[in-house]
């Protein structure tokens, strides 16, 4: 309790912190009311006193100070309304306050009695039955004649102050009936346990058994706007009232509204985090990333480092044992594991901001928005709705049901049931709660639902058109030595199926911007970025390939295509690897790199460029199609003669059999004979061996390097996927080194 | 009883009473104020409700008094007594409720400011929201992300082909009636294509926030950037003009055959020089706005901006001039409040329509002095409107719509 009305002294809520308050707790009666009533230097003293000891903390003791006041002074309306406004804020929405409520509740009403013309009072006894269960219905009545009062006396503070409070019952009300779905046969219920048990259940009921009602909470919606307007043109800054009309600005998609209604505030940097996240948000949905960014960030900023570090925490999207990981991270680790996760996550670095991390900062900003609840002191994004909101998006289907007064549903007697459903993947969720109060809670075993989900998918950002069109790009990494131990050159080949990506775009041509990304996790630099003019329409692939140094330990590597111009033409890859240390004293081999069929030919000795072979970036090969295999030997010894002399052997296992243009029946059998052994699959397709002797080269570094190219064909296999195991034993030391490589063979 | 019967009385009105101190008398038709409180209020006919609900409890309790036997059943609610009282108080209750309840409906549908409208409307499905409207001869073309939807607009609107489908960020839409091409303008460039078929190509480069075109004459702003593609000896030149600030909005007035633009806080004039001249254009401001103009429209002898929360600025034509009749620029009419959010506007003879986002389409009668006739709520998310032969075409947001509307 005594927490409760530290929070609420700190707030700025409690007149006796008048200096930091709201405005309308500063508000003064007119000089010609003030000392209508009579207050002694001995009634000060104490009020005085009592503000020192709430602003101590110790509200226990400035009751005690404020009733001895009252004996001295039992017609000061400001010592009863002091005291009975801190027994008010030091209760909470049950019965057992009651009493205490009640007693507040008549200090407030002789206070209002003796000093009529105050609408503090009368607003404050209106905050009284809104913690006052049963008696929370009177609440908006005692609120509009306080705002009458606060009319007359044309006190523009006040009058935003009570336009909130009015605004946020109506809203209340709004949220109790929206989306409300009428049952259509009579007697059925929602099931929240069958929901859980049997897939298709949600759907099926509200296809089958319910239907929406139209514009059902319109009126309450109306009048809170109205309301919240109201306050704002009262004191434009009265963030509460910018806050409540945001909230139901964006319930209706209202989002270039919303960013007017921020912006003077703003504007006189008057906003606080809650604020700028709406703002962020509006800006987030109508495509202004960049000032959505910045005003999330500032929204960031704004928050203690401890509330800002909850909200950023990923353990709330990720798996269960991930999260338990990652909270065990001391503050540092967890940072740079933030910074990695997005930078993972951002699906196109070509773009000045990171889609993905926007998206999650505006599930979070309207969890904030809709779920939060200052009379319950909830924190949106805290709460069950805000929790599935943050990992899966904002449901495409709500649908709430009214309570019901079925005994064997005891959890919808007097609670409002709410269904989440998700279409694209079947994903549901139901909640409960009591009306007018936005809270709403897991219904029975769905939280058990909700983090078997989570295993499933702990975050999901299918909502988001851009992030879904987002293409892949085929991509061959090669590693070869380079001139150091610490250094290796990384051929980056790859493949853009260009077709695929300007599909039916009427241009005439195209613009397209491959981009290479590359460096250490956290530290990924752009590299390379070449841009294609594309006559449309366009051929099907479109190959390249960038070489770069890097050194050793983890890189991570982006190769990204987009051109501004088209809608969805956008593709990536992203890949982790890692670059080993070079070891002079064993026999190694570099990578496999699978390319067109060489027909140049010049030694690869001088390269593999200068040999004119070709990668191939999506390796892919048509069947029938001859290809070339390009890897480097290092650490071969030469004999005594001064050669090198390895052995070579190819392998190529067919792995799985490309059943697609079969019919159903046919892919079935076909498996079934994978399993018994009657197919290729399994098989070796392929196994050659030869062996090589060339002189060796006497250039310090590169004496112990081979580099070989090698062409095969695979006739008459099928097409599938395909494994390459090139192993090389060295003749003079007896040592062996392997490498392998994936591929697929194209069917023709 | 009879205490029990005006105890319920008493509360019944005593629960009326805040909605009856708490109503907004009626307002008058007041073209330029600023109207912070919700429409006119009806009357909610409570007495009337209240009178149907008794009526229909006193006739439930005869039927109860035929049912039960002539009211004799024993040790259970007589007919007269109980079951009369109690069933015309609970309909007189039930009544009181739904008055009010209707009449907060009603008000909360109402215009802030004139009548509720209502238009003959027609309704086509679009691929996705509209963001910019133009029309030409029989053909009206709709801004979205999927595409310029091309609406056949005669018999009966039929949506026809898709152009540009693919491009990105499809914002603006233009049409030129001398060539019968279509101006796209993106988040990347302006693009031009000939209306019925064939592949677009690029007009020129940069993000288009502002698009107007007439004859040869094409004006595309990106932020504070103007370009301005005309025909100059015979080959188009881009003339490249900064304006003090980015440009949201641009327009050309066909009948004083003048360039305009705005930005956010004022509203240009965009003179072009002659044809035949090497001169590049020049802005010249003719009047400050004070807030961001998102949409132009002009008509026979005004100039409009919709200004989103800001509402409406309606200049005389006459007042832009360079210079004004007597030196004075008359201040602009400005309208607020209704629409709350005004996204776009167009004239249809003397009347000026506004699209008020979830206030409907705003129809404002401008002479003698602009006046806000009413608003209709057919169209549940306004967006964007064009008016084309004696027709109002409107978007609206929810649910992607056009939607024609004959006034």
């Amino acid at each position: 309790m005594v927490c409760l009305a530290l929070g609420w002294f700190f707030s700025g809520v409690h007149p006796l912190s008048a200096q930091r308050g709201s405005p309308a707790d500063t508000a003064q009666p007119p000089a010609s009311r003030r000392r209508a009533y009579a207050s002694t230097p001995q009634v000060d003293s104490l009020l005085a006193a009592a503000r020192t000891l709430v602003q101590d903390g110790d509200t226990a003791a400035a009751l005690t100070i404020l009733a001895r006041a009252q004996d001295r002074a039992p017609r000061n309306p400001e010592v009863l309304y002091q005291r009975g406004v801190l027994l008010a804020r030091t209760t909470a929405i049950r019965l057992g306050d009651a009493p205490r409520n009640f007693v507040a509740w008549r200090l407030l009403d002789r206070a209002a009695e003796i000093d009529p013309g105050n609408a503090r009072y009368l607003l404050e006894i209106g905050r009284i039955r809104l913690l006052t269960p049963l008696l929370r219905l009177e609440a908006e009545r005692i609120m509009r004649k306080a705002l009458r009062v606060a009319d007359d006396e044309k006190d523009q503070a006040l009058i935003a102050e009570i336009s909130w409070e009015i605004g946020q019952i109506k809203e209340r009300r709004y949220l109790t009936a929206k989306d409300r779905y009428l049952v259509t046969n009579a007697g059925l219920i929602f099931d929240a346990d069958e929901a859980m048990l049997r897939r298709g259940y949600t759907r099926e009921f509200l296809e089958s058994n319910a239907r929406p009602i139209a514009n059902v909470g319109a009126t309450d919606r109306t009048e809170a706007e109205e309301m919240y307007r109201r306050g704002l043109h009262a004191v434009p800054t009265h963030e509460p009232s910018a806050l409540g009309l945001l909230g139901l600005l964006y319930d209706q998609r209202r989002f270039e509204e919303m960013r007017q209604v921020a912006r003077p505030l703003l504007d006189a940097e008057r906003g606080g985090s809650a604020l700028r996240l709406a703002a962020g948000l509006a800006a987030y949905r109508v495509e202004d990333w960049a000032s959505a960014t910045v005003l999330f960030d500032s929204a960031l900023d704004k928050m203690p480092s401890d509330e800002r570090d909850a909200m950023t925490n990923l353990g709330r999207i990720l798996r269960r044992r991930d999260a338990e990981a990652y909270e065990s991270l001391s503050a540092p680790d967890r940072r740079l594991t933030d910074s990695a996760y997005w930078e993972a996550a951002d699906p196109l670095l070509n773009t000045p901001a990171n889609e993905a991390r926007l998206e999650y900062l505006s599930r979070i900003a309207a969890a904030e928005l809709r779920f939060s609840s200052n009379d319950l002191e909830q924190v949106g994004w805290r709460t069950d709705r805000g929790l599935i909101l943050v990992r899966y998006g904002e449901p495409p289907v709500v649908a709430t049901f009214a309570p019901t007064s079925a005994a064997d549903a005891a959890e919808t007697v007097g609670r409002i049931t709410t269904v989440w459903y998700y279409p694209r993947n079947d994903r549901q969720f139901v909640f409960t709660g009591p009306p007018a109060m936005n809270y709403s809670t897991f219904a029975g075993p769905m939280r058990g639902l909700a983090e078997e989900s989570r295993q499933d998918a702990p975050f999901l950002l299918d909502n988001v058109a851009s992030l879904r069109a987002i293409d892949s790009i085929a991509v061959q990494l090669s590693r070869f030595r380079g001139n150091t131990d610490t250094t290796t050159q990384l051929v980056v080949a790859h493949a853009v199926d260009v077709r695929r990506l300007y599909g039916n775009v009427d241009l005439a041509e195209g613009s397209l911007q491959t981009t290479l990304y590359l460096g250490r996790p956290l530290a990924v630099r752009q590299r390379r970025r070449d841009t294609l003019t594309v006559a449309l329409p366009a051929p099907p692939l479109l190959t390249n390939s960038w070489t770069q140094t890097v050194g050793v330990g983890p890189v991570r590597v982006r190769v990204e295509a987009t051109d501004d111009n088209v809608a969805g033409a956008n593709a990536r890859a992203h890949l982790d690897l890692d670059i080993p240390r070079a070891r002079r004293d064993t026999l190694a081999v570099s990578d496999a790199m699978i390319t067109e069929r060489a027909t140049s030919q010049e030694d690869p000795r001088d390269g593999w460029q200068r040999a004119g072979l070709v990668p191939k970036g999506d390796l892919s090969i048509g069947q029938r199609e001859a290809f070339s295999v390009y890897w480097e030997t290092y650490g071969l010894r030469p004999s005594t003669d001064g050669r090198l002399k390895v052995k070579v052997q190819f392998r190529v296992t067919l792995l799985e059999i490309d059943r697609r243009n079969q019919q159903t029946a046919g892919r079935v059998l076909g498996e079934v004979a994978d399993l018994i052994g009657l197919t290729k699959e399994g098989n070796e397709q392929l196994a050659v061996g030869f062996t090589r002797e060339v002189p060796a080269r006497t250039q310090a570094g590169t004496d112990d390097r081979l580099p070989l190219v090698n062409t095969i064909g695979l006739g008459t296999a099928p097409a599938g996927s395909y494994r390459l195991d090139v192993v090389v034993t060295d003749l003079v030391s007896g040592y062996s080194a392997r490498t392998e490589r994936l591929f697929r063979l194209a069917r023709q | 009883m009879k205490r029990c019967v005006k105890a319920g009385l008493a509360t019944a009105l005593l629960g009326s009473l805040p909605f009856a101190l708490t109503t907004v008398g009626a307002q008058e038709r007041a073209p330029t104020a600023v109207n912070e409180v919700m429409g006119p209020t009806e009357n909610d006919h409570r007495f009337r409700w209240m009178a149907v609900g008794a009526s229909v409890g006193a006739a439930l309790s005869f039927g109860y008094y035929h049912l039960s036997e002539r009211g004799a059943r024993a040790s259970s609610c007589g007919a007269w007594d109980c079951a009369l009282p109690y069933l015309s108080l609970s309909g007189a209750l039930t009544g009181l409720f739904l008055s009010r309840e209707l009449a907060a409906q009603r008000r909360a549908l109402a215009p802030r400011a004139g009548d509720a409208l209502t238009f003959s409307v027609i309704k086509v499905q679009l691929p996705s929201e509209a963001f910019t409207l133009a029309a030409m001869d029989s053909l009206v073309f709709a801004a979205t992300d999927s595409g310029v939807q091309v609406v056949r607009v005669a018999p009966r609107p039929i949506a026809l082909q898709r152009r540009a489908s693919g491009l990105s960020r499809i914002r603006q839409v233009a049409v030129n009636a001398r060539d019968s091409t279509l101006l796209i303008g993106t988040g990347t460039a302006l693009w031009q294509t000939p209306i019925a078929s064939g592949r677009l190509t690029r007009l020129l480069p940069g993000s288009v926030d502002a698009l107007a075109a007439n004859d040869t004459i094409v004006l595309a702003a990106d932020g504070a950037r103007l370009q301005i593609r005309r025909q100059y000896e015979g080959k188009p030149r881009v003339d490249t003009v900064m304006a003090p600030s980015s440009v949201s909005a641009a327009h050309f007035d066909a009948t004083a055959q003048r360039w305009w633009v705005s930005t956010d806080s004022a509203l240009y004039e965009v003179l072009m020089p002659t044809a035949g001249s090497e001169a590049a254009p020049v802005l010249a401001m003719r009047a400050v706005t004070g807030a961001p103009v998102l949409s132009l429209a002009s008509g026979s002898e005004w100039i409009a901006a919709a200004m989103g929360t800001e509402g409406v600025a309606i200049w005389p034509r006459e007042s832009l001039a360079p210079r004004p009749a007597g030196g004075i620029q008359q201040a602009p009419w400005r309208l607020r409040g209704e629409p709350r959010f005004a996204f776009d506007l167009t004239f249809l003879g003397d009347n000026l329509f506004v699209a008020g986002g979830v206030d409907g389409v705003t129809r404002i009668k401008l002479s003698p002095a602009p006046t806000i006739l009413g608003a209709t709520r057919q169209v549940a998310y306004a967006t964007a409107i064009v008016a084309h032969n004696g027709v109002l075409w409107v978007g609206d947001r929810n649910g992607g719509l056009l939607v024609r509307l004959i006034p």
